[in-house]
């Protein structure tokens, strides 16, 4: 084979790559990636790690941290005789005749970009309990002791009428039926919702004042383009339902929609105050709003709740 | 060395295929680029039409300036309306019976989003000099017509013809109304205040009845417009509105007809925070029977205000051209802008119109007017409606000055030229001359032709012609008589053709035409036309009169113009020595649309030379025109063929023998060697 014929050869390999890739290029859907939000840690915040003795330091965490907090590890009731394992003495209510649970506290705190979708950790090596899914705080449940450290086997637990005074080992479950936070039935933990209301997303604490008009109207000019785009709005409401202040993480490439979406939301929009029982806070909603300039659409999606730290 | 050979070969073909898969891509891509069609547009030197071809929004329009004002450089390029490229936001409701029905295509955007929408009947396309679409619209079709005009306030083509055409096609009457909306612009201004009359709207406002003005304006500076739009509602041609309504464009765009006008009210678009100025000009419903055709005219185009800087820069503006009517009389509105270009504050302002010989001003009106004061930046309007007479027809100048307590004085004036009234002249030019051709009239139908010419000094408007009388004639061919020519200028004339048929008595019949105009005096012409009478005949006609020996010969037994005949009877004779019969076959007049019916073909075998007993009915009632039999013959030798009708009996439905003048003639065939 010449020089010349390689060197042809060598240019049609290169051609049919070139439209090779072109059609890669071209034929193969793009699909959308989920989008993961990784949150740095300075947003993050303070991780607090809380004993069951004590209360929180700060209130809810940022989005995208899960908080587990540190609940005693339940400990079967020792016999006098059996010596605790007093990794960290935490304050205890007046003796009493049935023996002390002595807590031991191995805080574990782990973070994830999707607190709506945490499982809570089960609970084995550190006594650690995640922050209820936006629920009312959790009952006090006692676990069953291991045998091992049962003198005699006890009946079944029931919930203590006075926690602060029958300190067994608790934790906190996701049901939702028992006692408020904040109120003193869990050996005074104050479980630590990350959001107000009942869901992540927080579309429960938004709505219109027109009904299901949001109020988002696209300007004439963004019509005349058909443009479309979409906006992420993060909207910082007081714990009374007023809005503390719009801000857009991820603007509109339209700045006339940037105007609307923000006359709107002051207008249009009402936010539900934090009723939380005890625990009434500022919070934020991120909200996504997309539009389409030649249909007029537009939709409005709350994709999260969480408190302001 | 084949297997490298073979492997080329693979691979070109690879990279074919490739090619050819990246083509279709390609043309895919086209496919989708054309997804957004390009405008459908005309242009002159001054302005630009542009149409939305659909199919979302079809129709809906834009102007736009190419050139511009000739002498202003700062006015090129600019959009009159909003919209580009593909207009959108300028809409035309159509309200039939309280429904409101929007022209064209449907839209997904603001502007007329929940209206009914109609069919298509004719895309959007160019025509002889103008953009062109119909739609349906339930029992209406509703054609607009959009082409350049001469402003008549610029006298350059430099103004929009907006035209509606709206027939009613079905079989009932309809209230019909039309809204037009324009969202006005003055290139990237797109809530400049409008000015009509002595009114300069910055909010809302409504005029009816004789408080609408023949135009409106907008401009954004009187010192240095960019560009001057105007709105031209009445006057010529025009159909002036119910109403107009100066509103923001998000009133419009979301009310398909009424929308909440306050009056004052900022030019602030409704849901929105921007300055939107727009007009929608009401005709209101009113009935339109079924057959019956209305036409919509406005213009929309440029201005033209002439301009006197100074500290109180003055503007005037009025038509360049006006056409005195029939009663000699062209009422006008002419109109000052002042604005004060100084920094303080000027007293007292007085405006002041000077008429020129021939003008005046329609009652209860002053020359001077009084303004007040004026901040600096402001601008004042004074309006003043004036009529054109007979002495004013030729060129004047109107002028207008403004003085003031604490500035000088400022005057313009501006050339208005008044022409003399349109003349209509109907002629009919041609009317056939009709004579008998084969038992019937010729030419048949006959055509008559009418000449309407503007023999007068402006335009004449709406020109209508008609056919007053058509003495027995009827129009063929589904032709009107009244036919809508439009407009004609001076000296120009138009030639309409009618084909005149039915069934004349014979003797003279008279036809009359006239023409009439919305501005001029009707004129009549007429004209007699001789109808021959045609007489009843039982005849032969050959198809040939001359043959060779050795042709067929094809005759046709005829009844012609006979009144009332219902079954037919008759011998035919010929001469055996010359011709042979070959068939005998039924005529046309034997048949009933499908339908054979009795007929007999004779008894040719008896005697020779002779067809006894050919007899048969007859399938049209009234005046029959046809064949009863056609006969075949074979030509034998030379000599003259003669063939004749014998024992001829023709009876009505009831069997009463049928009359007439004639007897049936002898028919000669010629055949030669």
């Amino acid at each position: 084979m010449s020089g010349r014929e390689r060197e042809r050869g060598n240019l049609e390999s290169l051609l049919i790559s070139i439209a090779v890739h072109l059609a890669v290029i071209l034929l193969v859907p793009y699909v959308e990636q989920p989008i993961l939000d990784v949150y740095p840690l300075d947003i993050a915040g303070v991780i607090e790690i809380a004993t069951i003795e004590t209360a929180p330091a700060a209130s809810a965490p940022a989005p995208g941290v899960t908080v587990q907090e540190v609940t005693q590890k339940p400990k079967p009731q020792a016999p006098e005789q059996a010596k605790p394992e007093p990794v960290k003495p935490t304050p205890t209510p007046a003796p009493t005749a049935t023996p002390k649970t002595e807590p031991k506290v191995e805080p574990k705190v782990t973070a994830a970009p999707e607190p709506a979708r945490q499982e809570p950790l089960r609970q084995e090596k550190p006594e650690v309990v995640t922050s209820p899914a936006g629920r009312a705080p959790a009952p006090v449940v006692a676990n069953e002791p291991p045998k091992a450290t049962l003198p005699e086997p006890e009946p079944a637990p029931e919930p203590a009428a006075e926690p602060v005074a029958q300190p067994q080992a608790t934790q906190v479950a996701r049901t939702a039926s028992s006692p408020g936070a904040g109120q003193p039935d869990g050996a005074g933990i104050v479980p630590r919702p990350e959001y107000p209301g009942n869901d992540p997303t927080g579309a429960g604490m938004m709505a219109f004042t027109g009904g299901d008009r949001h109020g988002v109207n696209i300007p004439k000019g963004v019509q005349n383009e058909k443009g479309v785009g979409e906006a992420l709005v993060r909207i910082r409401v007081r714990a009374d339902g007023s809005i503390e202040s719009i801000s857009f993480l991820d603007p509109p490439r339209h700045p006339a929609m940037a105007q609307v979406i923000q006359g709107a939301i002051s207008t249009a929009w009402r936010f539900d105050k934090d009723i939380t029982p005890g625990r009434a806070d500022s919070y934020y909603l991120d909200v996504r709003i997309q539009y389409d300039g030649g249909t007029e659409d537009v939709w409005v999606k709350s994709e999260r709740a969480s408190y302001i730290r | 060395m084949s297997s490298g050979v073979n492997k080329r070969r693979r691979g070109r073909r690879f990279a074919a295929a490739v090619a050819a898969i990246l083509c279709i891509l390609c043309m895919f891509g086209g496919g989708a680029g054309a997804a957004n069609p390009a405008p459908v547009q005309m242009s002159n030197d001054f302005i630009k039409i542009v149409v939305n071809p659909g199919p979302e929004e079809a129709g809906r329009f834009g102007v736009e300036t190419t050139g511009g004002d000739p002498r202003n450089p700062a006015d090129d390029d600019l959009p009159l309306i909003y919209g580009r490229p593909l207009p959108w936001t300028s809409y035309t409701t159509v309200q039939v019976d309280g429904v409101d029905w929007v022209f064209g295509g449907k839209t997904t955007r603001r502007a007329g989003r929940r209206g009914r929408y109609g069919d298509v009947a004719s895309p959007v396309q160019v025509q002889d000099g103008r953009i062109v679409c119909s739609y349906r619209l339930g029992d209406l079709k509703v054609t607009q017509q959009l082409s350049f005009v001469k402003s008549p306030t610029t006298r350059y083509l430099d103004t929009a013809r907006i035209h509606y055409i709206v027939e009613n096609v079905g079989q009932m009457t309809h209230a019909v109304g039309l809204r037009l909306l324009i969202d006005t612009m003055l290139g990237a201004n797109d809530g400049a205040p409008l000015r009509a009359a002595d009114q300069a709207m910055i909010g809302d406002a409504m005029l009816s009845g004789a408080r609408i003005p023949d135009y409106w304006q907008a401009f954004d500076s009187l010192i240095e417009p960019s560009v001057t739009s105007q709105g031209t509602m009445a006057g010529g041609e025009l159909t002036p509105p119910s109403r107009v309504a100066f509103s923001n464009w998000g009133m419009f765009a979301d009310n398909l007809w009424d929308a909440e006008i306050v009056p004052g009210r900022e030019f602030i678009r409704s849901r929105e925070s921007d300055l939107d100025s727009a007009v929608a000009m009401y005709w209101d419903p009113s009935a339109l029977a079924p057959g019956e055709v209305r036409h919509y005219v406005t213009y929309y185009g440029l201005g033209g205000i002439t301009l006197a800087p100074g500290k109180l820069a003055l503007g005037i503006t009025a038509p360049a051209e006006v056409g005195l009517s029939s009663d000699g009389t062209a009422p006008f509105l002419a109109v000052a802008y002042v604005h004060n270009t100084g920094e303080g504050p000027a007293h007292d302002l007085v405006a002041r119109l000077d008429l020129p010989s021939g003008f005046k001003l329609a009652g209860g009106q002053s020359n001077t007017r009084s303004i007040g004061d004026l901040e600096p930046g402001q601008t004042a309007q004074v309006a003043w409606q004036v009529v054109a007479t007979w002495a004013s027809v030729g060129r004047a100048d109107l002028a207008v000055s403004v003085s003031a307590k604490n500035a000088d004085a400022n005057a313009v004036s501006r050339e208005i030229q008044v022409l003399g009234p349109p003349r209509l002249l109907a002629s009919i030019r041609r009317v056939e001359a009709l004579q008998v051709r084969d038992e019937r009239l010729y030419p048949w139908p006959a055509r008559v032709s009418v000449r309407v010419e503007n023999t007068g000094g402006s335009d004449a408007n709406w020109v209508k012609v008609r056919l007053d009388s058509l003495g027995d004639f009827a129009l063929s061919g589904g032709d009107h008589r009244e036919l809508l020519i439009g407009s004609l200028q001076p000296n120009q004339g138009q030639d309409i053709s009618w084909m005149l048929g039915g069934e004349p008595r014979p003797g003279e019949q008279r036809i009359v035409a006239s023409a009439t105009a919305q501005n001029a005096a009707p004129s009549a012409s007429s004209a007699s036309i001789q109808v021959p009478q045609l007489k009843p005949r039982v005849w032969i006609r050959p198809e040939k009169e001359r043959v060779k020996a050795g042709d067929i010969v094809r005759v046709d037994v005829m009844l012609t113009n006979i009144v009332g005949v219902d079954s037919f009877r008759l011998d035919l004779s010929y001469d055996s020595d010359l011709l042979g019969l070959a068939m005998v076959s039924r005529g046309g007049l034997a048949v009933a649309g499908k339908t054979m019916l009795p007929w007999e073909e004779g008894d040719s075998r008896s005697l020779p030379g002779r067809i006894q007993g050919m007899a048969g009915r007859v399938g049209q009632a009234g005046k029959v025109w046809g064949s009863v039999a056609t006969v075949y013959f074979l030509s034998r030798q030379y000599g003259s063929a003669v063939l004749s009708i014998e024992n001829l009996i023709l009876l009505d439905a009831s069997g009463r023998a049928v009359t007439f003048p004639q007897a049936p003639a002898p028919c000669t065939v010629q055949i030669s060697r």
